[in-house]
């Protein structure tokens, strides 16, 4: 069963994502900021991680950033879900290191797709839904 | 009178006897003619008069005579060595006093006057009547008063009765009695046709002879016309018995004659002979020197004009310059700053000395790193040996940050050319720190409220969905209908937004194309089969779709995801207006440098008085079957922005009740470049 990190600082989204993952068959840990999501990510293996971009505390960008400089942690895919769509906001996700980049509001089958393409072919060009 | 050429003009004046030096309000020397250059060798045009005039004279107190000349209207003599000299300034008409000429007569040479002075009383006074006439005629520059003045005082030594100055009329060639002196003495200026020609009478003969003549008796003389056989002559006869002419010159073409006559015979004398002789050819110079006079006043009201002018023109120019709202620097063709306008100054936040009169290149201490490319650029222009290939109508544009005061500066420098030749450069600056601020104010704007719409429905149709999955067990049949219904509208509202976002961001400008080939079939093939059949199958539509497009269709340079949304828009634009049964039909042709793509529907059509509004911005048809539909009048007019984007046209034909079609062209572009 795959194990997804995400990182969601509203509390109805946090839960949105993680009863759709779950209920499409993930194992999900959820974090209510970037600081946070960086502290798990180390703690645990996981197959991908799926971060909106504001965050208090330490926002999305800057916790893939971090993510991307370990050793240990820099192959593990990380998607953007963020409601900023703005040409550069996603420029500089990607420019994060993120492999993809999704706007919210999504549809469930549609992120679960991505989801799945994303760990079926560990690397896909990012794209903006 | 005729326009001369500066050449011509300066040729006659140097011909003239009189000397003449024009001096400007300025006291600078504008111009002067050949006497004055040999009374004075060191005249230079430009030069100041004051030095012109130490040149005659070291004597402080003929000096301030000197300059008291430059007071229009004030006389000298002035003792030169070897003659007198008579000096005197006339203003020359300009708009106002701007020129003082100053004219240097001879009056008499030193040694006439010695070799003279023992001569007998007759020939005395018959000079010194020519020298009083040389001195009087000397003032008068205008030709009818020459006549005047000198028939007057000719009048007076010679015991004439009656004195009349004939001029050839210069179209008709009749003698025109100008100047009359009668019994009073008085002379007076009149204009009476003679009726005399210049192939008649005495003054026929004195004319074409150009020789002056005393006749004791007319009676004995074959010459002269007697008044009773002239004819046309009207008003008392009168008797001229002795009579005395002489002719007048103009250069050296006779002009006129002079007549004095009295009734008796036998009254004039050798020595009134020799007088009129010597006195008509003063008269000519004096007649000469006025029509040249005329001549230097108009051709000096005309260089007064032009140089005004001139100033004017440039004082416009430079007022305009100074007056922008835009900071103006304009550099000359050696690299040096001529001009820095107020603008200028309160942008750059520097003191004007350290830019005007100064090298343009010394500006680096003010901007630093900042503006370099602008800085090099009119550097360079400035180089002698690299201004030699500049272009007219190159012109460079940069954007920098003023190191001293943080403001965003924008400009523009283009090459000054004036017939072909270089001549600098103008640079332009416009502060746009603020319009930075702006659009920055305006983009996170956007970003905040795009961000803030999206969060909440992304619960609403997140959870919406989450229902519709089954994530919270069977839903009762009602409950599925609405909350369908709740899903329905969020996406719309989705839509909107996105919308939405995008008409902002085309104003802002913020919409960049990421062009790279594209084969159109292909993205027919994707909006059709992952977007449309899905619609016509989920809404369970009776739709007859089909889709024409050949093969060897080429690809084009384009954003592939915006032709994506130009031909969604298009394919919902006709299923949501197209009842059931209907037919959808997209096709895509070549031409020779575009390839047209066009969506015909079988729906509902579009009134002919709503055609050219579809296109708008938010515009819904009041149409009842129109409003059936859900929609918000944003979809065609980007579908047309994105088409124009990419240098196309979309376009629509529709016959109401029928069908429509839209058309759209794409240019192929060069599919080769990467």
């Amino acid at each position: 069963m795959p194990r997804i990190l995400i990182a969601e600082d509203e509390l109805d989204i946090r839960e949105l994502i993680k009863i759709t993952l779950t209920f499409s068959g993930f194992e999900v840990v959820a974090a209510e900021d970037g600081q946070k999501a960086v502290e798990l990510a180390q703690d645990g293996e996981y197959d991908l991680i799926m971060m909106d971009v504001q965050m208090p505390h330490m926002d999305g960008y800057q916790a893939c950033r971090e993510i991307k400089k370990m050793p240990a942690l820099r192959h593990v895919p990380v998607v953007f879900l963020s409601a900023k769509g703005q040409s550069s906001e996603v420029k500089e996700g990607l420019g994060a290191g993120a492999i993809d980049y999704m706007l919210k509001p999504f549809a469930p089958d549609e992120l679960i797709t991505r989801i799945n393409q994303i760990l079926e072919n560990g690397r896909k060009p990012g794209q903006v839904t | 009178m005729a326009e001369l050429s500066n050449l011509t003009f300066q040729r006659i004046i140097d011909n003239l006897p009189t000397a003449i030096i024009v001096i400007g309000d300025d006291g600078i020397v504008r111009l002067f003619n050949q006497q004055a250059k040999t009374l004075s060798p060191g005249l230079e045009t430009g030069s100041s008069w004051e030095s012109a005039g130490m040149l005659f004279h070291t004597d402080p107190k003929i000096k301030r005579e000197w300059m008291e000349l430059l007071t229009p209207g004030s006389v000298m003599e002035a003792d030169l060595g070897f003659a007198i000299w008579r000096l005197e300034s006339q203003p020359v008409e300009l708009d106002g006093s701007d020129f003082v000429q100053i004219t240097a007569n001879h009056i008499r040479d030193r040694t006439v006057e010695n070799s003279h002075i023992d001569e007998e009383k007759s020939e005395l006074s018959r000079l010194r009547k020519l020298l009083e006439i040389t001195q009087e005629l000397s003032y008068l520059l205008e030709e009818e008063l020459v006549l005047e003045k000198a028939l007057q005082l000719l009048n007076d030594p010679i015991n004439a009765a009656e004195g009349r100055v004939l001029l050839k009329d210069e179209i008709t060639g009749e003698f025109v009695a100008r100047v009359e002196v009668e019994g009073d003495g008085k002379a007076q200026l009149i204009e009476k046709p003679t009726g005399i020609w210049p192939n008649q009478g005495l003054a026929g003969w004195v004319l074409r002879t150009r020789q002056a003549v005393l006749i004791p008796d007319t009676e004995k003389d074959k010459r002269w016309i007697s008044n009773g056989t002239r004819k046309g002559q009207t008003g008392p006869l009168r008797l001229r018995r002795s009579v005395l002419a002489a002719p007048l010159e103009f250069g050296h073409e006779p002009i006129g004659v002079v007549i004095l006559s009295n009734p008796e015979p036998n009254q004039f004398s050798e020595d009134d002979f020799l007088l009129l002789k010597e006195a008509t050819a003063l008269m000519s110079n004096a007649l000469y020197n006025a029509h040249l006079y005329d001549l230097i006043r108009n051709q000096g009201a005309r260089l007064g004009g032009m140089l005004r002018e001139e100033q004017i023109n440039a004082a416009k120019n430079q007022s305009i310059l100074e007056s922008i709202a835009d900071g103006v620097l304009v550099v000359d063709q050696f690299g040096e700053t001529i001009l820095a306008n107020d603008a200028f100054i309160d942008i750059f936040e520097i003191p004007r000395w350290r830019v005007v009169g100064k090298k343009v290149s010394s500006l680096d201490e003010v901007l630093k790193d900042s503006g370099a490319n602008w800085l090099n650029v009119v550097t360079e222009w400035g180089d002698e040996e690299s201004s030699a290939n500049i272009v007219a109508g190159k012109s460079v544009e940069d954007t920098f940050v003023l190191a001293n005061s943080d403001r965003t500066v924008r400009v523009s420098l283009a090459p000054v050319f004036a017939g072909g030749q270089f001549l600098g450069t103008v640079s332009i600056f416009r502060d746009i720190t603020r319009e930075i601020e702006a659009d920055l104010a305006k983009t996170s704007f956007i970003s905040l409220v795009s961000h803030e719409l999206r969060t909440p429905l992304t619960s609403i149709r997140g959870y919406t969905e989450l229902m519709l999955m089954g994530a919270a067990g069977d839903l009762p049949e009602t409950i599925d209908k609405y909350v369908k219904i709740i899903q329905t509208n969020a996406k719309r509202l989705h839509e909107l937004v996105g919308d939405i976002l995008l008409v902002t961001q085309f104003d802002s400008g913020d919409m960049p194309l990421t062009l790279m080939p594209v084969q159109l079939g292909e993205v027919i093939d994707d909006v059709v089969n992952n977007h449309l059949k899905n619609r016509i199958s989920v809404e369970n539509r009776t739709i007859d779709l089909s889709v024409e497009y050949g093969s060897d269709l080429p690809e084009v340079m384009a954003d592939r995801g915006r032709i994506v949304q130009i031909l969604t828009n298009l394919v919902d634009n006709a299923l949501n207006y197209t009842p059931d049964p209907g037919e959808i039909v997209i096709v895509a042709r070549q031409t020779a440098e575009s390839i047209f793509m066009s969506v015909r529907d079988t729906g509902i059509g579009i009134a002919p008085d709503e055609i050219d509004e579809v296109f708008q911005r938010f515009y819904r048809s009041e149409d009842v079957s129109v409003r059936q539909v859900a929609g918000t009048g944003l979809g065609l007019s980007i579908a047309k922005t994105f088409v124009e984007m990419h240098g196309g046209h979309l376009t629509v034909s529709s016959e109401y009740g029928v069908g429509s079609t839209f058309t759209f062209d794409l240019p192929i572009g060069d599919v080769d470049q990467d």
